[in-house]
């Protein structure tokens, strides 16, 4: 939107059309040599209808064009952008992600079960406004892959950039959530949550679930724990990024709900099982919807002054009309 | 003082406007003798004299005047206290080859990295990001207030973690000029680490951009003047010779309206601390430059229109 600090100046754009009467159109004006002896043609004493015309013509609009820009430039123009500006933080939310390789049990079709969990995710997140997130990965060891941030841009780019067996074939959920502690341990964040998304069974890493889980805890995170997937026999197919080999293969496997529940429990948060693609998004809303504060903002208004670009276009036009007149038609007055 | 002294170069199309006015000034009077002969009446080209003359004054005086609304001179500061006290800072490190050199001890790189985690230590409640570039710039971790992973991540960075050639200072700092999250009104600081060495880009382009997004610089020079010998070899299989130039981030520095320090410089360190701390601190006094283009520019529309008028009055029904 532009906005002008001098409104009162545009008042003067209502002289603009008398003077284009007076110049142009007044039988009485004076000063009138207003064409090159170059073009006269024996018999009429005015321009043709060929470029001379075009030129006459297109440097009076410029002339025009750029006295009202100069006006307007006058009455100060801006640029006015609105800013939110957050007066409140938002909740940490870090994403705790399995990246075992029965998370490539084609059960979520048309996508396995990681491309559905990073789908969700990458929903959720879009879906927040100013709550910084982060992502831990893991399988048979846990990486930090995001610090919790507000830049969704890194955070998105991070989570797709993940892949499934990049951690090693095992499931260190007590490892992913103790990154994940470790990583909102000096936090300001009023209200931190973990999200943890798993298909398997703990069956690795030095710390246990439980005691992940209690030092959860102790720091006031709430665990949201996601079992992923269906009982029964499941297609499965993934490449491993180390060697570029691709298994394929019948995989058959559930979750440990009992620890699932336990965990989420112990830390005041919530159990959700996901069966199907459906059921994974109404979980991710459930929890979108559960985890919300109200949060404060104000609007900033931010100005940019526009005139300089809009003087020099007006400056342009004028001279554009002064060196047709005075150099191509050689105007002497 | 000049907001945009490069403006002042359109002072130049005076000359070739000034010609055209002469030039065809003596083209009209040599007409106007050809159309009357040596019998016209001298009122005749007194009018036409006086018609030329303050014709091409008022438009000179339109253009100069013009000029001057676009170089924007500075009328008057103001100062403003309120403002957030906190910051974000994007710790920007220049990771080409040249940075290996140890002509600062334990080396231009391991150096710019202690620094970092030095002012971390100072400034814990700050938000930090992390970008490195050598011909283009990579994000390598988001601004957070996770002090534990931008410490982590700063400790496994080396000229290896990016296969880009050259050192594209552009592509760096632009870089980190979107890292910043936006919703936030805290005040925005690159921390600029490089040794100067062949930087490519261009310079301008990113001047201006810190400007538009009101984003602090400090640069930060890290290596010698004199240099010394990298261990690696150029094509012809000569010796390579790495310095520290100046010069190019003096002049950046100075072009953001930032900071120059030198990583050798001992008091390098409060140096930047000084400036942070300053920035950063609520009771903080801004000096906002007012850009005072309004009276050079009304009276540019005032001689603009007196040209136009003395085109429309007849003189004494002669012209």
């Amino acid at each position: 939107m532009i906005t002008f600090i001098h409104p009162g100046l545009l008042l003067l754009l209502s002289f603009v059309p008398p003077l284009i009467y007076l110049r142009h159109f007044w039988p009485g004006r004076g000063g009138r040599f207003p064409f090159s002896f170059t073009i006269w043609q024996k018999e009429i004493f005015r321009p043709g209808f060929g470029l001379t015309r075009i030129l006459l013509v297109t440097g009076t609009l410029a002339f025009w064009v750029g006295v009202t820009l100069f006006i307007l430039a006058l009455s100060g123009p801006e640029l006015v952008k609105r800013k939110k500006i957050y007066l409140t933080r938002g909740i940490d939310i870090m994403f705790v992600l399995d990246e075992s390789p029965s998370m490539a049990a084609r059960d979520f079709s048309p996508d396995n079960r990681f491309e559905a969990a990073v789908k969700v995710i990458e929903s959720f997140v879009k879906g927040r406004d100013h709550d910084p997130v982060g992502l831990v990965g893991f399988g048979k060891d846990a990486v930090l892959e995001v610090p919790p941030t507000l830049d969704y841009s890194f955070f998105l780019q991070q989570l797709h950039s993940l892949k499934v067996m990049e951690l090693g074939n095992g499931t260190a959920i007590g490892m992913g959530i103790a990154i994940a502690c470790l990583h909102l341990k000096n936090s300001t964040a009023k209200e931190k949550i973990i999200i943890l998304l798993t298909d398997g069974e703990n069956n690795a890493g030095e710390i246990t679930p439980e005691t992940a889980a209690e030092i959860a805890a102790s720091l006031g995170v709430k665990i949201f724990t996601i079992g992923l997937g269906t009982n029964g026999e499941v297609p499965l197919e993934y490449t491993d990024p180390r060697t570029g080999k691709t298994f394929k293969g019948m995989y058959e496997g559930v979750y440990d709900a009992a620890l699932l529940k336990k965990i989420a429990e112990s830390t005041k948060g919530n159990f959700f099982s996901a069966a199907t693609p459906g059921a994974l998004k109404n979980v991710i809303s459930s929890i979108d919807s559960l985890e919300r504060i109200e949060m404060r903002s104000r609007v900033k208004i931010e100005t940019k002054p526009v005139h300089r670009e809009i003087i020099l276009i007006g400056f342009l036009l004028v001279l554009y009309n002064f060196f047709i007149r005075k150099w191509l038609l050689r105007e002497v007055v | 003082m000049i907001y945009y002294p490069d403006n002042l170069w359109f002072l130049l199309l005076i000359i070739p406007v000034s010609y055209l006015f002469f030039k065809n000034f003596r083209t009209g009077k040599h007409d106007l003798f050809q159309t009357e002969g040596k019998w016209g009446k001298q009122q005749l080209h007194d009018v036409y004299l006086l018609r030329w003359f303050f014709s091409s004054l008022v438009f000179i005086l339109f253009m100069l005047l013009t000029v001057f609304a676009l170089a924007g001179f500075v009328s008057k500061s103001r100062k403003i206290t309120d403002l957030p006290p906190k910051g974000d800072i994007v710790f920007t490190f220049d990771i080409s080859r040249s940075m290996l050199s140890d002509d600062i001890p334990p080396g231009r790189l391991k150096r710019s990295l202690l620094f970092a985690k030095s002012i971390m230590g100072e400034l814990p409640a700050e938000r930090y990001g992390i970008v490195v570039f050598k011909g283009r710039g990579v994000r390598i971790a988001p601004v957070t207030e996770d002090s534990e992973a931008v410490l982590n991540r700063i400790a496994s960075l080396s000229p290896a973690i990016l296969t880009s050639k050259g050192t594209n200072i552009e592509e760096g700092v632009k870089t980190a000029a979107v890292s910043f999250p936006a919703g936030d009104d805290r005040r925005r600081f690159i921390l600029l680490f490089t040794d100067g060495g062949a930087l490519s880009g261009k310079l301008n382009e990113t001047v201006k951009l810190l400007k538009e997004k009101e984003i602090d610089t400090i640069v930060i020079g890290a290596g010698t003047i004199e240099g010394k010998e990298l261990p690696i070899r150029d094509k012809e299989g000569k010796p390579v010779i790495s310095k520290l130039d100046e010069t190019v981030l003096k002049y950046f520095a100075v072009e953001t309206g930032g900071h120059y320090f030198n990583l050798a410089d001992p008091s390098a360190f409060s140096g930047v601390m000084k400036v942070l701390r300053s920035e950063i601190s609520p009771s903080r006094v801004e000096v906002v430059r007012n850009d005072s283009y309004l009276l050079p520019l009304s009276f540019a529309l005032v001689f603009l229109f007196l040209y136009i008028l003395i085109r429309i009055i007849p003189w004494k029904s002669v012209f």
